[in-house]
């Protein structure tokens, strides 16, 4: 405890001097007195000294530009982050650079190598590819994979597809901004920020030939196919610890005189961090799969209940909310009608498209329901056939998008059998609860209830271990990266940080699914409600399923900080 | 599809609001293509703020106020380029915790604001109630490396002079207080003798306990632009980044540089690789020198180092062959038990082969903070203003007609170092304390006995840009300072170069300067007639030029703030004499060494050999604490206890997120630890939680965690060098408990 003064002690001039003080601190004195010194400044000096980083000519046909990076002359400063966030301008926290850590394992080769990493501008952009609306594209004569801000959605379907973590999100904006070599700079002669900015000069531009590149990291398919030893072709480099270069053909070359040794891991291998669980997108896919499961179950169910109509309409409403949610996921909805603009490469366009050729589909199925004329009768059943074709398309659809980021435990048939899984159990989950709300618990509903829910459970248990159909590891030099690998990671996390998620996902099937149902099995007089509470712990347990399924997913990534 | 087909633009929008927010714009005033939002009408170079490299920094100005920053293209230290810190100079001054008005503790603990009037009031009454009560000696101050050299030579001779205070140090005792003291007592001043150029002119450079690469990135530009082939030897006992890059690392097993550094010495003698009139003429204590290693044989050498013996000759070879061997060291050497006789182990080795005062040689200290050059000259802590004695009635007479001054208002004792000023506070003696921009109870070493101390005082001001440092917390008032860029001073970075700052930015609220903040504070102390002689910063250049007069930092040659401005900094000495017309040329060489004529600041002119026996780290392993630990920098995008760099995005983007201790892979496979596992570091002062990070860059037995993060120096253990008292943050043991 301080004793106060216990009167004023300072005299008037103290309080005249503060307040000159305080007026004078306000005053910005630094262009009078000294800009003068800067006037004779040469307004070209800059540019021009770090001309000799770029190229002199513009790449020929069958070449683009590239980053190239001399990791031997990489100190580990990072200045070409903050210099890439600098000169272009970028919001506060973003920067379109990012660095990581390479480290020995082997205590006998102690190694640690800085890498700078930024859009590998790849001769397959995954994000071009994936992208529903074209709002990336590849520059003729650059080879600049160019991000069109303007036309972009927000879907950040390109940060799944991206193996590099390449393209971020803006919540404030809406749309994803990504590094596009600073073409401005390069259009006039200047070197791209973060060339200009390494005073070791280890980032420079030269020119890639795209099919040499393309040979020297996807092969020979056919004669790797065939051949018994494919293990044993050494794939070409790109960087240890990296995503397999196969995926997108990335430019960025990574030169180093230096071996890199046998055991290595990146800085952050061992930290696990959730991702995002995209909550609109476990409600498009719970809800949409659902719809399409009542569709499947609609032909077999339309004339043992007795008012169908409400099947009819329950896979109608369903699949509008579904579709109505996934819109909660845009950054930019009102552009998304341009979505069918991508239908040549990217699934996400395709899937909208199916799904948008169901609305009508579906409703069509409603409206024969309603009308008991002859006509509608007979078109009742071929247009619901035809509704749920389309469905199990759409639904196919939604697993494409996913196995195509080729992320290991989204991988083909774990995402389809996690995605017709949930189709099918809540599709029959829907029709026994339909049954018992009209008093005719339908038995052999709730045993095929059960045993898709068992089914599920043997899937997901079966999604977690690695197959040998999972193919070549994706890092050429070690274990970190391989399939394996990514699959432990999502168990860690699965057991560990989201091990309360794990273990609600279960209790809710198991009760929902399993026991609800058997116990309506031999106690038929069991009121509807039970079924009624069934099926919500079942599209719950889903739910939370769909949501483990977003948040263990292990991305490719460049290596990280910690 | 073919590319030259082009979707209607309804359709297909290439441009818009969100493409218009990156159109780039040719730049005036070089800058190149800038971001359109972002136009300067005009700019203007100032040093960076936070290490010692003094790199330039172009600030882009509209009407006056700093609205962007980019590394300064002409400025001979950096050459247009800077490190993440330079180039996100600007973000610490704009963040939202920046201290407005001076904050007053009430008497339930609240942090209230306060106007100036009331603030100086209670720091007047509060200290001189205290020296009333319990003597003039019962109040201390800590200063810092961070501020202009005009700042700290008014806050020195403000708390010495006016306020009477002898108990006065700064946290250059925490980085440079080692290389001060050696390079005093070998050559005589506090001289380090090199530019930067000689990292390119060297044919052999030896990097001790300096890892250059983090730590100085800029200055590693300057060694990469070496185009001799040099060789680049590092000891260290990690694989730092520095490491990496060399041509021979020495890992040698921490705190054993002494011996290595004597055994080096021997063995050169033995070659007869000694530069012997060098020595003969210009040095004494070599007979008494060479006597002193004989027992420094190779058995002890490479017992004691831990290195192969392939690798020690290798070294010798490059000594003992190199014609142009330059010596580098930074906080591994500085931060020891035994630190100064280390540092002057060095510099014995330049002496002993003649490496001094040529092209790319030199026993070389590169400094830490932005200003301890500054601070090590005019900081008037251990030494009196301009490297004097105060003891030395002559040189205290000098400083009071300078300053007009009474003779008696200097006092010649010497004052506690900030070890002592601590222990001081905790048995009494110390009652009132004025720290002014630094961070003790984060950064001082075994930090709860810092925070117990700081809980003792009666009365503690803290002056600092934020209210939210770990000090601040102790503090019953706090004073709201302009911070870098907001305000006009002069830096003295690592080759001795002065550059300035400029007032770029408005300081928030009513934060003021230090300069200012110490101007009120003698007006209201009541120390006589200073308002005038003290009267702008750049009065107080004047007045520090006429400090350095025939010492041999003499600076009288710069006419002032524009002459510096214009030259792109200048290196001391630039003396009125070697700078009048009638010589040679009015504007200095833009890079120069010292004692290119071999003449050393001691009376004789001659450089000292100083030696002592090596002695045992007072706190090594055992079975109980078996591993060693290291401290040091991070990363470069941290700056210390993170006090300004942890406002910036970018900054933090580039951090690690918390605390990690990097291990042995061997050690972790022993304890089944995996990196990214949390774990408890334990020594016998606190127990803390960190990641581990395993990996190779760590020898077996010995741990690493950056000092940047709060707990680290928890764990440290309170030895400090005898000669500079300088703490040893690098060694202690510490054990690991089984983690979660």
């Amino acid at each position: 405890m301080i004793e106060s003064p216990t009167k004023p002690q300072h005299h008037k001039d103290t309080k005249t001097l503060i307040d000159a003080l305080l007026a004078e601190q306000q005053s910005l004195t630094a262009v009078d007195r000294f800009s003068r010194w800067h006037e004779s400044v040469n307004p070209a000096a800059h540019g021009i000294s770090y001309q000799h980083l770029i190229p002199l000519t513009k790449p020929d046909k069958g070449e683009q530009y590239g980053f190239e990076v001399d990791l031997d002359r990489c100190s580990g400063c990072k200045a070409c982050v903050t210099a890439c966030h600098s000169l272009n301008g970028l919001d506060e926290d973003e920067a379109w650079r990012e660095t990581g850590l390479l480290l020995g394992e082997d205590w006998r080769q102690p190694y640690q190598q800085t890498v700078t990493t930024a859009c590998h501008h790849c001769v397959d952009p995954g994000c071009l590819n994936g992208c529903p609306v074209l709002a990336y594209e590849k520059d003729p004569v650059t080879g600049i994979v160019r991000h069109l801000d303007d036309q972009c959605i927000g879907c950040q379907y390109c940060i799944l597809k991206c193996p590099y973590e390449v393209p971020k999100y803006s919540v404030k904006r809406g749309i994803v901004r990504k590094c596009d070599m600073c073409s401005q700079r390069l259009a006039v002669g200047e070197a791209p920020a973060c060339a200009q900015a390494c005073p070791n000069e280890a980032i420079r531009i030269s020119i890639v030939n795209q099919e040499d590149q393309a040979t020297q990291f996807r092969g020979d398919r056919k004669r790797r196919a065939s051949s018994d030893a494919l293990r044993t072709i050494p794939t070409p480099l790109f960087l240890p610890v990296s995503p397999l270069p196969s995926i997108t053909v990335p430019t960025t070359r990574y030169v180093s005189g230096r071996p890199f040794p046998q055991a290595i891991t990146s800085a952050d291998a061992g930290t696990t961090k959730p991702q995002p669980a995209h909550v609109p997108l476990i409600a498009m896919l719970v809800l949409t799969q659902m719809s399409v499961g009542i569709s499947l179950m609609f032909p077999l169910m339309h004339n043992r209940l007795g008012s169908p109509v409400i099947m009819a309409a329950m896979s109608s409403v369903l699949l509008l909310a579904g579709l109505v949610a996934s819109v909660f996921h845009l950054g930019r909805p009102l552009k998304a009608w341009r979505a069918f603009l991508g239908l040549k490469t990217s699934w996400l366009s395709r899937e909208i498209v199916a799904f948008s050729g169901l609305v009508p589909l579906a409703l069509s199925t409603l409206v024969l329901t309603c009308f008991h004329t002859p006509w509608a009768s007979a078109l009742r059943v071929p247009v619901a056939c035809l509704t749920a074709g389309i469905g199990v398309l759409s639904v196919a659809c939604s697993s494409m998008i996913y196995q195509d980021t080729k992320r290991v435990s989204w991988k083909g048939w774990r995402t389809f059998s996690k995605f017709f899984g949930t189709t099918a159990l809540l599709g029959t989950g829907c029709a026994w609860v339909l049954g018992t709300l009209e008093g005719r618990a339908e038995w052999f509903l709730g045993a095929m209830l059960a045993t898709f829910q068992l089914l599920k459970f043997a899937a997901e248990h079966l999604a977690n271990l690695p197959m040998e159909r999972d193919g070549e590891p994706t890092s050429e030099m070690n274990k970190v990266g391989s399939p394996a690998w990514q699959l432990e990671r999502s168990e860690r996390l699965m057991t560990g940080r989201l091990g309360g998620w794990s273990r609600s996902r279960m209790a809710l099937g198991w009760l929902g699914g399993v026991a609800l149902p058997l116990f309506c099995l031999v106690n038929p007089a069991a009121s509807p409600i039970t079924s009624l509470a069934a099926l919500t712990l079942i599209v719950a347990g889903e739910c939370v399923e769909r949501s483990l399924f977003f948040r263990t997913v292990t991305t490719f990534k460049m290596p990280g900080n910690l | 599809m073919n590319p030259n087909f082009l979707l209607p633009s309804f359709l297909h929008y290439r441009n818009g609001p969100q493409t218009a927010d990156l159109i780039q714009t040719p730049s005036k005033f070089g800058l190149g293509m800038m971001p359109k939002g972002l136009d300067a009408d005009s700019t203007t170079t100032l040093v960076c703020g936070f290490c010692s490299t003094g790199c330039g920094l172009t600030a882009h100005l509209r009407d006056g106020e700093a609205i962007h920053l980019s590394p300064a293209s002409e400025y001979p230290v950096n050459l247009g380029m800077a490190c993440p810190k330079g180039w996100e100079s600007l973000a610490p001054l704009a963040a939202p915790d920046r201290m407005t008005t001076p904050l007053m503790r009430d008497r339930y603990g609240q942090l209230k604001p306060v106007s100036w009037g009331d603030a100086v009031a209670q720091f007047v009454h509060s200290f001189q109630g205290i020296q009333a009560r319990c003597g003039k000696d019962s109040i201390a101050c800590l200063s810092t490396g961070q501020m202009a050299t005009e700042e700290m030579a008014l806050l020195g001779s403000l708390f010495r002079f006016g306020m009477q205070g002898i108990h006065y140090d700064s946290n250059t005792r925490q980085c440079m207080a080692t290389s001060h003291v050696a390079y005093k007592q070998s050559f005589g001043f506090d001289a380090p003798p090199y530019a930067y150029s000689d990292f390119e002119e060297s044919d052999v450079l030896v990097f001790v306990g300096s890892n250059l690469c983090v730590a100085h990135p800029i200055l590693w530009q300057r060694v990469l632009m070496n185009e001799r082939k040099p060789q680049i030897i590092v000891v260290d006992p990690r694989k730092t980044e520095t490491a990496m890059n060399a041509t021979l690392h020495l890992p040698i097993l921490p705190k054993s540089d002494l011996v290595l550094f004597y055994g080096l010495a021997r063995a050169l003698l033995a070659r007869d690789a000694v530069d012997k009139s060098f020595v003969r003429d210009h040095t004494t204590g070599f007979d008494e020198f060479s006597s002193f290693v004989e027992s420094f044989t190779e058995e002890r050498v490479l017992q004691h180092t831990g290195l192969e013996k392939a690798d020690f000759d290798r070294f010798i070879h490059a000594l003992a062959s190199g014609k142009r061997v330059s010596f580098w060291w930074t906080m591994g050497v500085n931060q020891g038990h035994e630190a100064t006789r280390t540092a002057q182990a060095i510099i014995n080795l330049a002496l002993l082969t003649g490496n001094i005062g040529k092209p790319g040689t030199g026993a070389n200290s590169i400094t830490g903070q932005c200003n301890a050059m500054g601070s090590r000259l005019f900081g008037n802590a251990t030494s009196l203003l301009g490297g004097r004695d105060f003891a030395n009635p002559a040189h205290r007479a000098d400083v009071a007609r300078i300053l007009g001054m009474q003779d008696d208002a200097i006092r010649g004792e010497k004052g506690f170092a900030y070890d002592q000023i601590i222990d001081g506070i905790q048995d009494g003696t110390i009652k009132g304390l004025w720290v002014v921009a630094t961070n003790s109870a984060h950064s001082w070493i075994q930090q709860e006995s810092a925070r117990e101390a700081l809980k003792k005082l009666e009365f503690l001001v803290v002056q600092d840009l934020y209210a939210t440092t770990e000090t601040a917390a102790f503090a019953h008032l706090l004073l709201p300072a302009a911070g870098w860029g907001e305000k006009e001073g002069t830096f003295i970075n690592s080759e001795r170069r002065l550059g300035l700052v400029k007032q770029i930015r408005r300081a928030p609220g009513q934060a003021l300067s230090d300069f200012r903040i110490f101007q009120v504070i003698a007006d209201a102390w009541n120390v006589g007639d200073w308002r005038h002689r003290w009267s702008s910063p750049e009065a107080a250049f004047d007045l520090l030029k006429e400090l350095s007069r025939d010492l041999p930092c003499d600076f009288t040659g710069i006419q002032g703030y524009e002459m510096l401005d214009a030259c792109g900094g200048i290196q001391w000495p630039w003396s009125d004499h070697i700078a009048s017309p009638e010589t040679s040329s009015p504007r200095p060489a833009v890079e120069r060494r010292l004692f290119e004529d071999s003449i050393f600041f001691h009376e004789d002119g001659r450089a000292r050999f100083l030696f002592d026996n090596p002695t045992p780290p007072p706190e090594t392993p055992t079975s109980d604490f078996p591993f060693i630990l290291l401290t040091g920098r991070g990363s470069s995008a941290q700056w210390h206890t993170l006090t300004r760099t942890s406002k910036s995005d970018m900054l933090r983007r580039l951090s690690p997120d918390s605390i990690y201790v990097e291990i042995n892979p061997l050690d972790a496979a022993a304890r089944g630890i995996h990196s990214g596992q949390k774990i408890q570091v334990a020594s016998r002062r606190a127990t803390i939680t960190a990641s581990a990070l395993v990996t190779a860059s760590v020898q077996q037995g010995q741990l690493f965690i950056p000092m940047h993060f709060p707990e680290t120096n928890q764990l440290t253990l309170q030895v400090v060098d005898p000669h500079s008292r300088q703490p040893s943050y690098k060694y202690c043991a510490v054990q690991i408990i089984s983690g979660q």
